[in-house]
């Protein structure tokens, strides 16, 4: 909890009045259930132009660039708001936000075997593939199909497991929005590890006490070392006798070189996270038709087809991303010339400094989207006005305005790039310095991943250059 | 700092008569939604109703004609605020070659892109996205729940032609041509609104083409009170 290296900034007690409100987060959640409900009902009657329906274009171009924003400044403030994972808790607690005395459910415990990122980051994937490979997100129909899943997803977990089950071992979006949450600059944690270890007996942050519950994240926030799992709510806040949990500033990524046990699934969710950013768009743009050609004598034509195709290449770009990271971190261990630490943990420990790079990319990725597509928002939002909340009507032609022209557009991008890649060469080095004692191997050690972060980059420059006037 | 007294709390007492609610209501909705989406639930969307005034309307690249229910062809679809519409599109391209032809010949009579009226280069273009497979066209109505997409490609043969396309509008509804769609709208404003192209993406991304920025029937549908 405390970490004595760790640079500490300013707690943010100006906001700790309101995150002690008993109804604190529920009253976070209204406005985005209520936009939720609008998206829902949109997307599933509405109109099936992608850029005259609000739900389709407020879910993947509003909602999606939000996210990603919110990610590098407030971590994971979106499960804070999340109604989705909300609607299981409010079932499993028979309240909204009181303590209530009594519960429904099950309340078993998640399987041991899928408490790690695997099945979520397998459920992230399997999103991306469909949706490369029947446009999941340019369908208003499968857009309302995918939030009904979730939700009632999430109820049932909610139903059957303990606490938040669903929000931190089966909502597809965890592993990508945990993982980045690392970059954060704000954390909710102890302000003094002691009082945790010998002066609390009750542990009410985790365990809950009369008046609140525990951590619906199952974390206690005594040994919690990163935002891997934090959704901000302030529960523990809330529960705390000692009011020894506070929000603060921090540098940002300080997770990524501070985090005292890197998990090996955290690490490969990592490399698939960023895989899917950088190395995946090289192999579609490269290898597709390649692959689409080859596929086309055994299967019929059309979406199949591309389906398959995209699923193989998906399959082998997430190999590949996880071997080459792997590669560079047995490069980085021989380099170091320190056979004491292995392979594994470097890769376990690098893996997580590339994300700042994924996340880069990925916003690279959105903003020639927004450049492109800006004019769809009043367009969307007329429609929705015209018709609220069914979305039918067609508000007339859809209007094209690009914000800004192409080059611009991919100057912007490229900054991205390289302030992500700065932001990765810092956690790498400071990664470095905490595996190796002695400064020489640390920057032996540091230079093979740097390497690999300069390739990534260009990776990410190439692709984002094709098509290019 | 004073040690905190440690309590016990008891936790949350269990409600089996509650958990059963929840469960069978959990399951009833994942029912409700599963026969939602397979469009089987009484609130699912529904297709048309083909009721109210009849019109006709055949999009060609790149125009609109319509026609009443006697298939005259009209110049406006004219009708009271209020009433049930039935709209059919018929699309020019399952028509046969000389009909397909003759609306694409309106198309020379008016400028277009850039190219003044008559111009044999308007001819071309369209030749030009025939041959880029850009045969498909979306309809819609501004104002109104219109938005109707053709499917004409998977009935045209090699060519680009159906062999035994009907000659006239009138001829494809008598077949029941299956390249012909329906929607069914209530008119709930006063005034008289555009049909339209409605291009296929944000960026103008064309399913009919070169043209079809300027397939617009301006006040086509006229709303009287």
């Amino acid at each position: 909890m405390t970490r004595p290296s760790a640079r500490r900034l300013p707690e943010l007690r100006l906001v700790h009045p309101l995150l002690r409100l008993p109804a604190f987060q529920f009253v976070a959640i209204l406005p985005t259930a209520a936009i939720v409900a609008v998206v829902l009902l949109s997307s599933w009657r509405g109109i099936e132009h992608p850029s005259f329906n609000f739900g389709l274009m407020f879910t993947w171009v509003v909602w999606w660039g939000a996210l990603l924003v919110s990610l590098l400044v407030l971590g994971r403030a979106w499960c804070l708001v999340c109604p989705i994972g909300a609607v299981g808790e409010w079932l499993q607690r028979l309240s909204l936000w009181w303590r209530s005395p009594y519960t429904a459910g099950y309340h078993l415990r998640w399987p041991g075997a899928l408490r790690n990122m695997w099945l979520p980051t397998a459920l992230f994937v399997l999103f991306i593939w469909l949706d490369n490979g029947v446009g999941f997100s340019n369908s208003p129909r499968m857009t309302a199909g995918l939030i009904a899943v979730l939700l009632l997803g999430a109820a049932w977990v909610g139903l059957v497991f303990e606490r938040r089950a669903f929000c931190r071992y089966v909502c597809p979006l965890t592993s990508f929005i945990g993982l980045n949450a690392l970059l954060s600059a704000f954390e909710l944690r102890g302000r003094d590890g002691r009082i945790c270890r010998t002066l609390c007996d009750t542990k009410d942050c985790f365990r809950g006490n009369a008046r609140r519950y525990g951590c619906p994240m199952a974390e206690f926030p005594g040994a919690m070392d990163t935002n891997l799992q934090c959704i901000l709510c302030a529960e523990c806040m809330r529960s705390c006798p000692h009011d020894n949990v506070a929000l603060r500033l921090r540098v940002p990524g300080q997770d990524l070189w501070e985090m005292r046990r890197p998990r090996l699934d955290g690490a490969v969710s990592a490399t698939v996270v960023v895989g899917l950013a950088t190395v995946l768009p090289l192999m579609m743009l490269t290898l597709l038709p390649v692959v689409r050609r080859a596929l086309a004598g055994a299967l019929a034509a059309g979406e199949a087809t591309r389906l398959v195709a995209v699923g193989l290449l998906f399959g082998l770009g997430i190999a590949a991303s996880a071997a080459i990271v792997y590669a560079f971190s047995a490069l980085a261990r021989r380099a170091a010339g320190d056979p004491g630490v292995p392979t594994r943990l470097l890769f376990a420990r690098y893996a997580y400094a590339l994300l700042p790079l994924g996340l880069a990319k990925s916003l690279a990725d959105l903003s020639d989207h927004l450049f492109r597509t800006w004019g769809v928002v009043p367009d969307v939002t007329r429609a929705l006005m015209l018709d609220f909340p069914f979305n039918q009507v067609v508000p007339g032609r859809v209007t094209a305005v690009h914000l800004v022209p192409p080059l611009g557009t991919y100057l912007v991008q490229a900054a991205l790039l390289l302030g992500g890649l700065l932001f990765t060469l810092y956690a790498a080095h400071r990664i470095s310095l905490r595996l190796f004692p002695e400064r020489d191997a640390a920057f032996a050690s540091f230079l093979p991943i740097a390497g690999l972060s300069f390739l990534l980059t260009l990776v990410g420059l190439w692709t984002l250059a094709v098509g290019l006037p | 700092m004073p040690r905190a007294p440690a309590v016990v709390t008891p936790p949350p007492r269990r409600l089996p008569a509650a958990t059963a609610v929840v469960t069978l209501g959990l399951a009833a909705a994942t029912v409700l939604t599963l026969l939602a989406f397979l469009g089987k639930a009484p609130f699912a969307p529904t297709g048309p109703r083909e009721e109210g005034t009849v019109f006709y309307a055949v999009p060609y690249h790149y125009g609109f004609a319509f026609y009443d229910a006697a298939f005259r062809e009209i110049e406006a679809m004219e009708v009271r605020e209020g009433d049930a519409v039935t709209l059919y599109i018929v699309p020019a391209l399952a028509l046969s070659e000389q009909t397909f032809a003759d609306y694409a010949e309106r198309t020379l009579k008016r400028p277009m892109g850039g190219l003044p009226a008559g111009d044999l280069r308007i001819r071309e273009k369209i030749a030009g996205d025939l041959d880029l497979g850009n045969v498909e066209h979306i309809i819609g109505i501004s104002a109104h729940p219109v938005y109707v997409t053709t499917d004409v490609a998977r009935t045209l043969g090699d060519r680009g032609r159906r062999a035994d396309a009907p000659p006239s509008v009138a001829e494809a509804v008598r077949r029941k041509d299956p390249t012909i769609r329906a929607v069914t709208f209530t008119t709930k404003k006063v005034g008289a609104f555009d049909v339209i192209c409605v291009d296929s993406g944000p960026e103008g991304g064309a399913t009919c083409g070169w043209g079809h920025q300027w397939m617009v029937a301006k006040g086509a549908l006229v709303v009287r009170r």
